[in-house]
């Protein structure tokens, strides 16, 4: 009895000594240098170090082989002020140092809009307008100069407050279709809306499959977060249905130069007319409005479904090797409206802050310029073959190897210790390497090589999605921050449009009350979100 | 000696054991008490670059919103109906579960039985969710069932009657034979004598069971009553979160779910705190006077 009690006083004893060790960690000295003659360029960092950040020969995220490449480059000294496990910690420091009024890092990145509406509205983070103009290379200039309105995440006052990156623009997306069901109903790959009904019909009716029974529908699809597109349902989606004209949840451009909300326009009834046509006809799974992606795509990974719609990237998941039947990717049909359109992933998902006091943005565009050589695919960067080598590939016989029992100590993702944490992708780059692939030539670069160990037929939708994918992607152009209806009402409303288009689809009420749906949507807050939506794109493209 | 002298001694004589208890005693201040200041930012429009201490005051404005917010009223209703029911349900089967178990003769049935109906409660419902959506879809096992007996499928989670069923007995399903392993304690430790009495008295098994295993089990079903009268605002985050949609809004979303939506989603954590003061309230006041009313009509005291 009394050993056991000795036992727990040590017990908590340690307990109590080691969360009051961690809370005299917390106060960490500042760590602002003078700058030097020669660049000695100290950057501080807030770091995510999880558990898929692997460390060899004793390094660690403040100095390592990535680290010491960018000081023997740039005279960059990284400095981790602070490091946290997840990504959610990491907003959640950041919210703290605003809260506490301690210092921000000289450079972080953040995804989460409300939080950087914060961090702006602080008066904390920098304007970088100067900065970018004087010191950004010329390929990441003529870049920015492509997508100007990338910067409007950014923008308060016509100024930039941040530095948006892209994202890929590279897999969304295809439709992929059943070929030998096609090829044994006589029936060629569906273009427009009718002729996507006649296949969908035969496939349900005419028992492609040909056990006998009425066991298989025409597409797949996932309705369990309503009638979205990429941005909140990423595959087996049914936004292409929607056409162009107006894609549900995204606001887009009218013709009179404001945004408008796509669920409201009158080309989404038509859409969910047909989606409840096709419930009621059986060319969809019942279930559609409980699965999520995963699950809806099950049924066109098991044989069920003769046509799922959904990103290149669909072919490694959820797609495998066991598919033993021939699919193939062909172009998205032409939706309601008669154009061929879907709901794109956003021009950027994440941004560059800088702190108002940091003094080496030169340094910073200097080094952003090299870590995103990948990301321009440009084959003489120095990070063509990988990252670093011995770490992520190794060299044999002059040729880069990313087998992962070949190097040595094991392999490590050294682009993880770089400060974005992830490779910068630009617009539609992959997407131009991996076509390439598709159309059967021969890989040449570092990244044609490396890209052609995945999928053939990741090759084969990207060559197809390229035919059309800068006429038909729909970009999301509200990418503020939640306007104060928004964060009041947003929740209401999108219930009450994810109430009303599942009651259209499954016949629970008429696609009449469409039409009620979208009075009592402008009534409750809709129309006020519209208006402060405008507001907000008018300020943004101000200045410009 | 007096009283205060006693309890000074007591004290004194105790020290060490005190002493013991101190770093819980701070660690419970630290975590579970410091935190409580946050709720200010109920009462407030917090922002958090302002912090507790600059933000705007604005009263009971988001408690007023609560309640007038249009869908607040139904899924305030929704959790109380979905609680309720687990409630009554999560006491009653393991208990009528665990009275059977009891009068098994055979020793390793009884475990075997015992250990396999408890497996559920380890699984996660992100996990259950999935499999879930599999046995009761229009193609699933329990569907194909009831087409077997000539009736019409059942769309289990996309309808909003069933959806509230579904839940429940999941729930249950889950839980029961976890919670079933309080009970078969509390009947392990009845005094054999009592039986042996009960017998000689004429009572078979079942009379038994009715006035010797369920009077010696009344105080630990008040206290599994009263404490669990404490979530009568929580009919499960985790459940519901994976296996509720659109279609189901009306019956299945719960404050939980709504407050994630509204609050986590387009981050106003004035509003979200203030929904959760709420709930801490009920189920205070609940528990309070379920402590009462075990106390008076079953004597029986916590504390």
């Amino acid at each position: 009895m009394k050993k056991r009690i000795a036992k727990q006083t040590a017990m908590a004893i340690v307990t109590s000594s080691l969360l009051l060790s961690a809370m005299g960690c917390s106060q960490e000295p500042n760590s602002v240098k003078e700058e030097g003659a020669s660049r000695e360029a100290i950057i501080t960092l807030g770091r995510v170090v999880g558990s898929d950040n692997k460390f060899k020969n004793g390094e660690s995220i403040e100095d390592n082989v990535h680290t010491r490449w960018a000081k023997e480059k740039f005279g960059i000294d990284f400095k981790v002020d602070w490091s946290v496990g997840t990504g959610e910690a990491y907003d959640t420091r950041l919210r703290l140092l605003l809260n506490s009024n301690d210092k921000l890092p000289d450079v972080f990145t953040l995804n989460n809009p409300t939080l950087e509406n914060q961090v702006v509205d602080s008066g904390k983070v920098m304007d970088i307008g100067e900065a970018f103009e004087k010191y950004a290379s010329p390929r990441l200039k003529e870049l920015y100069s492509q997508y100007p309105e990338v910067w409007n995440a950014v923008s308060y006052d016509g100024q930039h407050y941040g530095l948006p990156t892209f994202n890929a623009n590279s897999s969304f997306s295809v439709l992929w279709i059943r070929q030998d069901w096609l090829d044994q109903l006589g029936l060629k790959p569906p273009t427009t809306m009718e002729e996507m009904e006649t296949v969908m019909d035969a496939f349900v009716n005419k028992d492609p499959d040909g056990n006998g029974q009425k066991d298989t529908i025409g597409l797949s699809l996932s309705l369990k977060k309503g009638v979205t597109a990429v941005k909140d349902t990423y595959m087996v989606s049914s936004d292409f249905l929607f056409g162009q004209a107006a894609i549900p949840t995204y606001w887009t451009e009218a013709a009179d130069g404001n945004l408008q909300y796509g669920s409201i326009q009158p080309t989404v009834k038509e859409g969910l007319v047909k989606l409840s046509e096709w419930m009621s006809k059986g060319y969809l799974d019942k279930d559609a409005g409980i699965m999520d992606e995963a699950k809806a795509a099950e049924s066109f990974v098991q044989g069920k479904s003769g046509m799922v719609f959904g990103p290149t990237w669909m072919s490694t998941y959820p797609f495998n090797q066991d598919m033993g039947f021939d699919y193939r990717p062909i172009p998205v049909p032409a939706g309601v409206d008669g154009k061929v359109g879907f709901g794109s992933e956003p021009q950027s998902s994440v941004r560059f802050y800088f702190n108002k006091d940091f003094k080496h943005m030169d340094a910073f565009f200097d080094y952003l310029d090299a870590i995103m050589g990948p990301g321009f695919y440009d084959p003489d960067s120095e990070f063509a073959n990988g990252w670093a080598e011995g770490y992520d590939y190794v060299m044999v016989d002059g040729e880069p190897v990313y087998d992962q029992d070949k190097i040595p100590g094991g392999w490590i993702d050294v682009k993880k210790y770089s400060i974005y944490g992830n490779d910068i992708q630009t617009p539609k780059k992959e997407l131009e390497v991996m076509a390439k692939l598709g159309r059967g030539e021969t890989p040449e670069t570092p990244y044609e090589k490396y890209f052609s160990a995945r999928p053939k037929k990741w090759g084969e939708a990207a060559a197809v999605l390229e035919t059309y994918l800068d006429d038909s992607a729909v970009f999301d152009r509200y990418t503020g921050p939640p306007t104060a209806t928004m964060v009041q009402k947003g929740e209401l409303l999108r219930r009450m449009e994810n109430e009303a288009f599942m009651e259209i689809i499954y016949g629970q009420k008429s696609p009449d009350s469409f039409d009620a749906f979208v009075e009592k949507w402008k009534s409750s807050g809709g129309d006020d979100i519209t208006k402060e939506v405008n507001e907000w794109y008018q300020a943004v493209n101000a200045k410009e | 000696m007096t009283e205060g002298k006693k309890i000074r001694r007591g004290l004194f004589r105790h020290l060490p054991l005190h002493l013991i208890i101190l770093p819980s005693v701070i660690c419970l201040l630290i975590f579970n008490y410091a935190p409580m200041a946050g709720l200010v930012m109920a009462f407030q429009d917090y922002k958090p670059r302002l912090g507790l201490l600059k933000s705007a005051w604005v009263g009971f404005e988001h408690f007023q919103y609560m309640f007038t917010y249009p869908d607040s009223l139904q899924v305030i209703y929704n959790t109380l109906i979905i609680a309720a029911f687990k409630i009554v349900a999560n006491i009653v089967v393991p208990i009528v579960f665990a009275l059977l178990l009891n009068e098994v003769r055979k020793l390793v049935f009884k475990r075997f039985v015992q250990t396999l109906v408890y497996l559920p409660h380890f699984l996660s419902w992100v996990i259950l969710g999935g499999i879930l959506t599999d046995i009761l879809g229009n193609k699933g096992i329990i569907n194909q069932l009831i087409l077997l007996l000539g009736a019409e499928p059942v769309f289990f989670l996309g309808d909003g009657t069933w959806f509230r069923v579904t839940v429940i007995v999941s729930d249950v399903w889950k839980e029961f034979g976890f919670s079933a392993i309080i009970y078969l304690a509390a009947m392990s430790g009845i005094n054999m004598s009592l039986y042996e009495a009960a017998e000689i008295d004429g009572a078979g098994r079942f009379k038994q069971t009715l006035h010797v295993t369920l009077p010696a089990m009344v105080p630990v079903i008040l206290v599994v009553g009263t404490l669990s009268l404490g979530n009568i605002l929580n009919a499960g985050f985790d459940q519901i979160f994976n296996l509720y949609n659109p279609l189901v809004y009306k019956t299945g979303d719960i404050i939980d779910t709504f407050v994630y939506r509204v609050g986590l989603m387009s981050g106003s954590f004035s509003f979200a705190t203030a929904v959760g003061l709420f709930k801490s309230v009920v189920s205070f006041v609940l528990i309070v006077a379920a402590y009462r009313l075990a106390y008076r009509f079953g004597n029986y005291r916590i504390f």
